[in-house]
């Protein structure tokens, strides 16, 4: 894994035009589907970083699935990497999943083209942080209520609703195992971020 | 079984036993924590046999000889934590062996607004380009 040189990345060293690098956060409660939405649109495994350590995540940190590591005192995310036509590389971060590493988030979104919360609707206040941390710092985002087993079970008015979130902020439905639904939820949010830049 | 020059080597499910500050040597952040997590970095084939090299810096030009590595992707793949990796990349660059490139993030005026938003031309191309996934 450590040397795994994919086609996209091979350059000869004195390449003078580096890709253009973006990135979409995807944000979401613990166990929400990040890693797996991320998963199926990457065009690299999705990876596991450590972005700070503490003491407080001790046994309790969301690893992302990826939990071999001895030593607890780390935040971990998961990321994923898509290749677009003409030099352009698209980061897809997931955040730690719980609201107590919210302090991280400023780093993984400065910069960013916008958002995506992943909703559980059966564990919807698991997305109130991220909802209000967009909301709060003015970055665009769009709701999907994942369906885990392909059946919409709430209405997405009645999840607006619950959530709270203006009419401006796109809804949709998604399912994180489909390439198919994630592309969607990617474009809904750079055509967000674009209608913000119009307007 | 250690390798004192690669202590890496067959590692691959054991912790990460170094500090932190040891491996950057004893410094923080300074310069380097602006630097965004999807920076590219690329270093020359070779770099990484230049003398004197920690096993860390070593590492991070190997992964990064000859193709583009993000920040983050340096960080995961030698289970360093971000910081340490930000601290070890601009202090390789500012040394020569690697090349940091910034085009399309924050740091990058060309695809940024003075609030930090992201250009029209670039988010249509970013667009297109997941249409055409």
């Amino acid at each position: 894994m450590a040397s795994q040189p994919s086609n996209a990345t091979v350059a000869p060293s004195d390449t003078p035009l580096a890709p253009t690098v973006v990135k979409i956060v995807i944000a979401g409660g613990f166990a929400v589907g990040k890693t797996t939405f991320i998963g199926s649109i990457s065009d690299i495994d999705p990876l596991n970083t450590e972005a700070a350590m503490t003491e407080h995540s001790v046994g309790v940190d969301d690893a992302g699935g990826v939990t071999d590591r001895k030593t607890t005192t780390t935040v971990a995310m998961d990321f994923g990497r898509i290749a677009l036509p003409g030099a352009l590389w698209l980061y897809l971060f997931g955040t730690p999943g719980q609201d107590r590493f919210l302090f991280m988030w400023d780093d993984l979104v400065r910069g960013a083209i916008g958002a995506c919360v992943l909703v559980d609707t059966e564990r919807l206040d698991q997305c109130f942080p991220a909802v209000d941390y967009f909301e709060g710092k003015g970055i665009p985002f769009v709701v999907c209520v994942n369906c885990f087993d392909g059946v919409a079970r709430h209405k997405l008015e009645d999840v607006r609703e619950a959530l709270g979130v203006p009419p401006e902020v796109p809804m949709m439905y998604t399912d994180a195992r489909e390439r198919s639904a994630t592309k969607q939820a990617l474009i809904a949010v750079v055509q967000l971020a674009m209608q913000r830049l119009k307007s | 079984m250690t390798d004192i020059l690669d202590p890496y080597k067959g590692a691959d499910d054991e912790a990460y036993t170094v500090r932190p500050y040891a491996v950057t040597g004893g410094r923080v952040s300074g310069a380097s924590k602006g630097l965004p997590l999807e920076a590219l970095v690329q270093a020359d084939s070779g770099a990484q046999n230049a003398r004197g090299l920690t096993p860390e810096k070593r590492k991070i030009l190997q992964l990064a000889a000859g193709q583009y590595q993000s920040v983050a992707e340096l960080s995961a793949h030698t289970r360093l934590p971000l910081g340490v990796v930000r601290v070890l990349v601009t202090d390789l660059a500012e040394e020569n062996y690697l090349t940091i490139h910034t085009s399309g993030t924050a740091d990058d005026e060309a695809t940024h607004d003075a609030n930090g938003g992201l250009s029209l031309s670039l988010l249509e191309s970013v667009l297109d380009g997941i249409a055409a996934l």
